[in-house]
């Protein structure tokens, strides 16, 4: 009788799990951990969604670790069936055809979201998935170097005038007024003060090149005479290229200002705990401008279970987003964040953040950005920092690659 | 051994067995699961390497286009300058190392207190996993905290911090640096093994018959030690013409392409520019190459083996 009882109970299980829709969910490794809070969110998605098991496989951020493996794997039909992606990379997949076109299921939803966040999910003129946090280069400011200065504490409606001059005065004893990532050439850093000088990247088509304009050529001078200087920029700077580098040199004194997002707040913290800094919107001259990161869901082509895959994403880019994404200090992309998440709420440093979304931009949405980016821009800012090039032909030099590059 | 097969053979099938094929039979799974990942990705990228393939581009199919990929890469200027990367990478790679590790190793051999510990010593950088090593050198050549700057500033050799990866003309120099002190025990290990391996009766000999410590060295050690050395050269070769992970960890294959091998391009090809076709072909040429080197490093060890 136990044996039947027993038997019984096996096939029942079974059952249950045929029924059962298994829905593979790759999340950034940053993102896991034992008590994470977006094993809290998929717990509560089962338990309104009984016939969904989700599986979420953390995997190691970055190209070569996430995005990499996740195209090769689409590209021979397999993969998961879900995937947290960086911004950037959307528009690749998109272009590649290994994510799922969603102008279905999303329907009129873009007011749900920030714009930025929204445009990197959009590629050419279909939605290839659903943004998820978002963030806007500020300006990490040493507020005791600035008081001891005798400067005013950086503001709303700064001027890049206000920044040179504070960036020279604070360049003394050891301290550089400031620093970035010298390693990616400082494009990265570089792409706001070029949209509030006026300048775009590419023609309105997308498809050549415009940065080599009159705007853009007075914010590249701008910021290069700046980055080429050595009592302003450190030479160590020359190799960052990740935010533990440029939050210790903060830290320590070492720079006094720094562009980055959200994320840097944790880095500055844990390099020194007692250290006093604020965070400003970055200056400007004739327009308001940041760069927008983050992140956004995405939907496997070769997918077999596309409505649990719409169904997670619809759930975690609803209001779910704003109690899980406190977990993680990060800001949701979706609308109401500034109000609805108690990070943001409370610390004015994240306020500064969300006040800058409204006029942050994204990186253009053509494939081959990313190309021109690393291929000619990058390499014409070396050329100017590393080799003392000319700025202007430099540019125009970068511009007949970008041509060359866009013209595949 | 008998060849005869279960269920009784008759003698005519059995004399068409060739005599060694039992042997034959061990090694064969061994030898199909090589073909399985080595020949049929081999074959895959061969062919991959004569179609269109531009992963971004998907509305362009895939479709043959002979060696047009070939002819693409090498008219390109990147190409040639991770040729000559390359070059410049193996080759000071093989002689730092090949020295480095030769003269370890003949120090090592010697009777001294504290050798076994030294031995052990000289194993550290070997041990370290790569990523590990990267990353602490990245941190010590670093233009503001590293420690190689703090040295060269006390000594007053500079007077301001170096970003020894930042700069064109002297990326290639750090790297090969750390990528030195990562491969020199291993050749160090092989070597000291063969030098063991030397029978002491032979020195002995030849000190008796007169022979200084540079004709013993000369006339005995070298050719006694010749087969490890080639195969020492051989393993090095191989291990740095394909390495990934200690440029890309370092410096990405910059500044301005300054540290740019032929692997760094192939990536940059396949996963920055997407173009899976000439990717894989710069793959090809890479192997091509590799194989050649490998070919002439065979023949010198068959032909130190005979001599010896």
């Amino acid at each position: 009788m136990k044996r039947f009882l027993m038997t019984t109970a096996a096939a029942a299980l079974l059952a249950a799990a045929s029924a059962q829709t298994e829905l593979n969910v790759w999340i950034y490794d940053t993102f896991d951990g034992s008590d994470a809070a977006i094993h809290r969110t998929a717990a509560d998605f089962m338990a309104e969604n009984p016939d969904v098991t989700v599986n979420l496989i953390p995997t190691a951020y970055g190209s070569s670790s996430y995005r990499d493996p996740f195209i090769i794997a689409a590209q021979g039909g397999a993969g998961p069936d879900v995937l947290m992606v960086d911004i950037a990379w959307s528009p690749e997949f998109a272009a590649m055809g290994i994510i799922r076109n969603l102008d279905e299921e999303f329907g009129d939803k873009a007011g749900e979201f920030y714009d930025g966040p929204m445009s990197t999910v959009t590629y050419e003129g279909s939605v290839f998935g659903v943004p998820f946090y978002t963030n806007a280069l500020g300006m990490f400011y040493n507020r005791t170097a600035f008081e001891e200065a005798g400067l005013p504490l950086p503001d709303d409606g700064w001027t890049w005038e206000d920044f040179r001059v504070a960036v020279d005065t604070l360049s003394t004893d050891g301290m550089y007024g400031f620093g970035l990532q010298g390693a990616w050439g400082g494009t990265f850093e570089w792409y706001p003060w070029f949209w509030q000088a006026g300048g775009e990247l590419l023609s309105e088509d997308g498809n050549s090149p415009a940065f080599n304009s009159a705007e853009g050529l007075e914010a590249t001078v701008f910021f290069l005479d700046i980055v080429t200087n050595p009592d302003y920029v450190p030479e160590a700077a020359k190799t960052w290229r990740g935010w533990a580098e440029l939050g210790a040199a903060f830290a320590n004194g070492v720079i006094a200002m720094f562009e980055a997002g959200d994320w840097g707040i944790t880095s500055v913290n844990e390099a020194a705990p007692g250290f006093e800094w604020g965070v400003a919107p970055l200056p400007t001259l004739r327009q308001d401008a940041s760069l927008v990161g983050g992140a956004n869901w995405v939907v496997n082509a070769n997918t077999n279970n596309p409505d649990a895959a719409w169904r997670w994403l619809e759930y975690v880019s609803g209001p779910a987003v704003f109690p899980m994404l406190d977990g993680y200090n990060r800001m949701a992309a979706r609308r109401g964040a500034e109000t609805e998440q108690e990070i943001v709420s409370s610390d004015p440093r994240m306020q500064t953040f969300a006040d800058m979304l409204d006029s942050a931009r994204a990186r253009p949405t053509n494939p081959l950005w990313t190309s021109v980016d690393y291929d000619c821009v990058q390499p014409a800012f070396m050329q100017v920092i590393l080799e003392g090039a000319d700025v202007y032909e430099a540019m125009a030099e970068a511009e007949l690659c970008a041509i060359g590059i866009l013209s595949w | 051994m008998n060849g005869v097969a279960p269920g009784g053979a008759t003698p005519g099938r059995r004399r068409r067995l060739a005599p060694g094929w039992p042997g034959m039979v061990l090694i064969a799974p061994a030898l199909l699961v090589l073909l399985g990942v080595i020949g049929y990705p081999l074959v895959r990228a061969f062919i991959m390497s004569l179609h269109l393939n531009i992963l971004i581009r998907p509305q362009l199919g895939q479709p043959f286009v002979g060696f047009d990929n070939y002819l693409k890469v090498l008219q390109s200027p990147y190409f040639l300058n991770s040729l000559w990367q390359t070059f410049v990478w193996t080759s000071v790679n093989l002689a730092g190392q090949m020295l480095l590790g030769l003269l370890i190793a003949l120090l090592l051999n010697m009777t001294f207190p504290g050798r076994a510990f030294a031995r052990g010593v000289m194993l550290i950088p070997w041990v370290v996993p790569s990523v590990v090593a990267v990353l602490t050198w990245r941190w010590m050549y670093d233009g503001q905290f590293g420690i190689i700057n703090s040295w060269l500033m006390q000594l007053g050799i500079i007077e301001r911090g170096v970003a020894w990866l930042g700069n064109t003309n002297t990326a290639m120099g750090a790297v090969l640096i750390e990528s030195i002190w990562k491969g020199t025990p291993f050749v160090l290990v092989m070597l000291l093994a063969g030098l063991q391996a030397i029978p002491a009766e032979l020195i002995d000999s030849a000190k008796v018959d007169g022979a200084n410590s540079w004709q013993r060295f000369r006339f005995v050690t070298i050719p006694f030690l010749k087969p490890t050395l080639v195969i020492a050269a051989t393993l090095t070769t191989i291990f740095t013409f394909n390495n990934f992970n200690s440029i890309w960890l370092m410096t990405e294959g910059g500044p301005l392409r300054a540290t740019e091998t032929l692997t760094i391009l192939t990536y940059k090809t396949a996963f920055q520019g997407f173009n899976m076709g000439e990717a894989t072909a710069i793959g090809v040429i890479t192997f091509v190459i590799l194989f050649v080197f490998v070919a002439i490093f065979g023949r010198q060890y068959i032909k130190a083996q005979m001599d010896t």
